[in-house]
């Protein structure tokens, strides 16, 4: 038996020797098939032409000449290291595994590259301490060779520590669901750069497919020109992707680059020869305007390929390749994030800034999106901990101003190949990105990311007779997990502002108030047509909202959004009245302490707004309303309704408003927007409370004009 | 049944503790001749008679008898007494009240009859009189270690744990065997989330009474509370042992086993728990929270699905098939499930259901 083995293991042996011996394409390797031979050398001469090309190598048309002769013969060290090269210069780079590994095996001196090539695959793979080992090899094979590729030499130490970061992001993988957008959106030509508003109901994004304006094809490439697509969310999917065509679409390169948060204003990219600069174009109703160049702050002479407005618009975040400001060095350097702000004094963008070293690498950042919470920043890297090529990180805008060390998307979302243009909505519940998928439905795809956070804690129950005298089952009350929202700490507010009388839509101004810090935080503009609006409040305030527009009473709204809430959409349409006898406008941001007439300190700014009214309209008379919810008793309501009214008549007669001009009464609980028998058809709590909410109210009526 | 008051014999003893065994009260013999002096015979007869009719629970000739006895003698307190009782067992609460507060009336020292008073009240869930009554009981004798955990089992019910505390200690100080008094601090302990006050209490329950199996699941509990699993699988199995039908134990036990991370052996006392009570809708409910962590997901819905058949308002099993639901990538249904269960008062299904963005649903 023993003997048997002997001669098993020698003849398994010599196979395996026989099978990785190096094969070289010559008469003395195939004496029996000259043909075969003469053709194989000719299709690897082909290849050699596509493959040797300058200034570009096309990889993509050499391989399947490569290929046939690789049918021919397989065990060519030098063919399996050119068909690794030509799969690793595609979007199929995965693929070029097998043939590296085999070249590695044939002769590992076919090329000097070769284990850094090989590494690199393995590095695609995921494996990672494969590709560690390759690495380690070439870098030390080659370190103190004359005439080593320096460059790649450097690239190989970065890559074994993105395999490092890889190995170690991998232990504790993202919980998401990543799913192809459909045939709705994707086609088998490239779609790449998905933007859209905060709430996600629109989307847009930059795809090479037959049906560009005008149907050229960019010859650099071979692709078809660049154009933007738009759909709109329907249910749980999307409508069919349309062109968004003229004037944004053109027969050249026409590439998205941000949505505002409301979706009234895109930021596209135009090649620009080469330049690379981003434009602006506005939207009214449906009609977006021509995109006209941004200012020259931000369009510089090098290239800026993306960037992205801050949820409240005062901020315009994007990458360019220019030096460092104030740097003698004048030469492009790698892309770096800079910010500039607006003037609305000017009317243009200033104040240019670089974000820090602890943001900007010295690599390659790009594919900004600023979230709309007003803190986080989505963005791309090829620098700090990336497991290979760009990977998405965010960073968090620190109430000083300051930046947070970015953290890694982690895996799945980040792969060892290039991540780019990754969008969050505004809850944090779903994320899009581009991804070159081999399941996919050609080229790079979108990709919809459904993040489901920190894994959801089954919650049981338990039973105990607690007392031994008494023989009752009592519950425990069982510990519910405290749920953290941090990709969604914010509300949205969206609607509709309308003319109370006509119903017809029209444009107002929506101005956003620090109730607590009585500071105006920014201010938005509903469509002039379609008369929507829609603001981000991100957690942590006391927002007052005040909608106007000229030759109507003002509207109040109040948002209270503490820090660590939970995701809320609110949807409120706005009725704008005019200047009539008998109006009522519910005054939402005044404030009184606990069971107190005494007016809080965060009610100024309303205040201050009906004293402008008064004085702006100065025969006006009105009179100030007290309400209270149906909770106390009728007559400790009726008199706390009473007494608060008469703290802001008060209040507005020593901000100089004449008494006769004023009066006051208080309503107790007898003019309730909701009953208690609407308020106990509510669900939940949190709907109950807040219909209480609406109830306590104080009200102006014009009396007289 | 409750006690009463003998006229027949010489010695003062009691029979019996809280723990509801029967009691009876004998008087002194010096007392029972203050008593002979001053009523006719045929009260006496009666009265005899209708303690026999008492402890043969005849209640309705017992009541018969002691109004013989107080038609014979109408200052008869001890026959007031009685009645009083005979009433209570036949559920007439109000003649029953009467007939204590005419005997507390007669002798203000009757401090029994104000506790029997008290007991009515708590039968009647009237937790407010109950305690007034039975601290006026106390007030007349504070060294009654039946008043004093009597009035612990309210307040802890009244989820006044300060004062119920209050009772157990002197409890424990009149008589440090007590192993009842012991648990149910700990109980209160576990209560207010003071654990190891909690587990030497029960231990210490435990150790004067092996039997007792409630302490030992509490003990169980209060261990798995505090992360230490072994110890409390340990402690349930004790209660178990001594009660093979302890199918809260059981579902206990399955929870210590599914936090310490066996889910086979949580799944296996779930499912005991449920062959012994198949109505038990909490076991059904931990058995899905097992699926969800072994990923079988469908079992998970399909369990919840029972858990919410026997209780349709149970917004746990709601909140869990959310869960399941989610990982099946059915938005839809987990979103109408975590409404269901914000709305029964699960605060977290509310958040997920905000955070996933389920008004798109």
């Amino acid at each position: 038996m023993k003997q048997f083995l002997t001669i098993l293991t020698a003849i398994l042996f010599t196979g395996i020797l026989f099978a990785q011996v190096d094969t070289p394409f010559d008469k003395s390797a195939f004496k029996e098939d000259k043909d075969g031979l003469k053709e194989a050398v000719k299709n690897i001469e082909q290849g050699d032409k596509f493959y040797l090309a300058q200034p570009f190598a096309d990889y993509k048309s050499a391989l399947p000449f490569y290929e046939k002769a690789y049918s021919f013969n397989p065990n060519n060290a030098e063919l399996n290291y050119k068909i690794g090269m030509c799969y690793i210069n595609t979007n199929f780079r995965t693929r070029s595994l097998p043939y590296f590994e085999k070249a590695v095996k044939l002769n590992p001196a076919v090329n000097p590259e070769l284990k850094y090539y090989l590494g690199y695959s393995y590095h695609l793979h995921k494996k990672w301490d494969d590709a560690i080992k390759y690495y380690n090899e070439y870098a030390s094979q080659n370190a103190n060779v004359k005439g080593s590729n320096v460059e790649l030499l450097k690239e190989a130490t970065k890559k074994i520590a993105e395999c490092k970061s890889g190995k170690k992001l991998e232990q504790t993988p993202v919980r998401v669901f990543i799913d192809n957008m459909g045939a709705n959106i994707n086609t088998e030509y490239p779609e790449y750069c998905m933007i859209m508003n905060a709430d996600g109901s629109e989307i847009y994004f930059t795809s090479r497919r037959n049906t560009t304006t005008g149907g050229g094809i960019d010859e650099i490439n071979g692709g078809y020109f660049e154009d933007i697509f738009h759909a709109k969310k329907e249910g749980n999917g999307w409508s069919k992707a349309t062109n968004l065509g003229a004037p944004i679409n053109t027969k050249g390169h026409d590439a998205t680059v941000a949505l505002s948060p409301d979706g009234s204003k895109m930021l596209v990219y135009i090649d620009d020869k080469g330049d690379g600069n981003i434009y602006e174009s506005i939207r009214t109703g449906d009609a977006w305007s021509k995109p006209k160049k941004m200012d020259d702050i931000i369009c510089s002479p090098y290239h800026e390929s993306s960037a992205w407005y801050s949820n409240d618009g005062k901020r315009l975040y994007f990458v360019s390749s220019r030096p460092i400001p104030g740097s003698k060095d004048k030469m492009e350097k790698d892309k770096d994030i800079y910010y500039v702000t607006w003037d609305p004094v000017k009317k243009k963008w200033d104040n240019l800034v670089r974000l820090p070293d602890n943001i900007n690498t010295p690599y390659h950042e790009d594919g900004l999106f600023i979230h709309p919470d007003g803190k986080t920043i989505y963005f791309s890297s090829k620098g700090h901990n990336s497991i290979g090529g760009y990977d998405v990180f965010y960073t968090e805008l620190r109430p000083d101003g300051t930046f947070m060390d970015p953290i890694n998307m982690g895996t799945p979302i980040n792969t060892p190949d290039d991540d780019v243009f990754f969008v969050v909505t505004a809850s944090g519940r779903y994320g899009y990105m581009t991804s070159f998928r081999e399941d996919g439905m050609g080229e790079k795809d979108l990709y919809k990311v459904t993040f489901l956070g920190e894994e959801k804690k089954p919650m049981l129950n338990s039973e105990d007779i607690l007392l031994a005298g008494l023989d009752v089952i009592i519950a425990e009350k069982a510990v519910e997990p405290i749920i953290s929202n941090r990709r969604g700490e914010l509300a949205l507010l969206k609607g509709t502002v309308y003319d109370d009388k006509t119903r017809k839509p029209i444009h107002a101004y929506i101005e956003l108030i620090d109730n607590v810090k009585g500071e105006s935080l920014a201010e938005f503009e509903s469509d002039p047509v379609t008369g929507k609006f829609l603001v981000s409040l991100p957690a942590g305030k006391n927002y007052g909202i005040a909608v106007k527009s000229d030759g109507y009473l003002f509207h109040s709204e109040n948002f209270d959004i503490p820090k660590g809430a939970d995701y809320q959409e609110y949807n409120k349409d706005v009725y704008m009245k005019k200047i009539e006898i008998g109006e009522v406008i519910v005054l939402r941001n005044i404030f009184y302490d606990l069971a107190k007439y005494s007016l809080r300190p965060e009610s100024k700014t309303e205040l201050d707004r009906l004293i402008k009214l008064m004085n702006d309209n100065p025969t006006l008379k009105i009179q100030i309303s007290g309400h209270t919810d149906s909770r106390g008793s009728d007559e400790s309501n009726k008199e706390l309704s009473k007494n608060r009214a008469k703290e802001v008549v008060d209040y507005l007669i020593k901000a100089g408003i004449a008494a006769n001009r004023l009066t006051s009464e208080g309503y107790g609980e007898e003019q309730l927007i909701f009953s208690d028998a609407d308020i106990a058809k509510l669900k939940t709590t949190k709907e109950k409370e807040a219909a209480h909410q609406e109830n306590r109210r104080t009200e102006f009526k014009i009396i007289s004009k | 049944m409750r006690k009463q008051i003998l006229l027949v014999c010489s010695a003062v003893f009691l029979l019996g503790t809280a723990t509801g065994q029967e009691e009876i009260k004998v008087l002194t013999q010096s007392e029972l001749d203050a008593l002979k002096s001053q009523m006719p015979l045929e009260a006496e007869t009666a009265y005899n008679e209708g303690i026999v009719a008492y402890q043969s629970k005849n209640y309705p000739l017992a009541v018969e008898k002691y109004t013989q006895a107080i038609n014979a003698y109408a200052n008869f307190e001890l026959a007031y007494f009685n009645r009083g009782l005979s009433h209570a067992a036949l559920q007439q609460q109000e003649q029953a009240i009467a007939d204590f507060q005419k005997a507390n009336e007669l002798n203000p020292a009757n401090h029994a009859a104000l506790y029997e008073i008290g007991l009515i009240y708590s039968d009647k869930n009237d937790t407010e009189n109950a305690l007034k009554y039975i601290g006026d009981a106390i007030k007349a004798n504070d060294q009654e270690v039946k008043y004093l955990y009597k009035r612990s089992l309210l307040l802890f019910q009244q989820k006044e744990y300060d004062k119920a505390l209050e009772d157990l200690n002197k409890i424990i100080k009149i008589d440090p065997s007590f192993a009842f008094a012991y648990n149910d601090r700990g109980s209160i302990y576990k209560e207010q989330s003071k654990l190891d006050d909690a587990i030497a209490d029960y231990k210490k329950a435990v150790t004067i009474d092996k039997t007792l199996k409630v302490a030992h699941n509490n003990l169980g509990t209060a261990y798995r509370k505090k992360g230490q699993y072994d110890l409390a699988i340990g402690a349930y199995n004790a209660a178990i042992a001594l009660d093979k039908d302890f199918y809260l134990a059981y579902n206990n036990r399955g929870y210590a086993k599914y936090e310490k991370g066996d889910y086979a052996g949580a799944l296996a006392d779930f499912d005991e728990v449920i062959r012994m009570k198949p109505d038990y809708a909490y076991a059904y409910n931990n058995k899905a929270s097992v699926y969800l962590k072994q990923e079988k997901y469908n079992d998970a819905v399909k369990t919840c699905d029972q858990a919410i058949k026997l209780n349709p308002e149970y917004g746990y099993a709601y909140y869990n098939r959310g869960i399941a639901y989610e990982m099946l990538r059915n938005d839809k249904q987990s979103c109408q499930d975590w409404s269901k269960a914000a709305e029964l008062g699960i605060d977290a299904a509310g958040s997920y259901y905000s955070n996933n963005e389920c008004y798109n649903f």
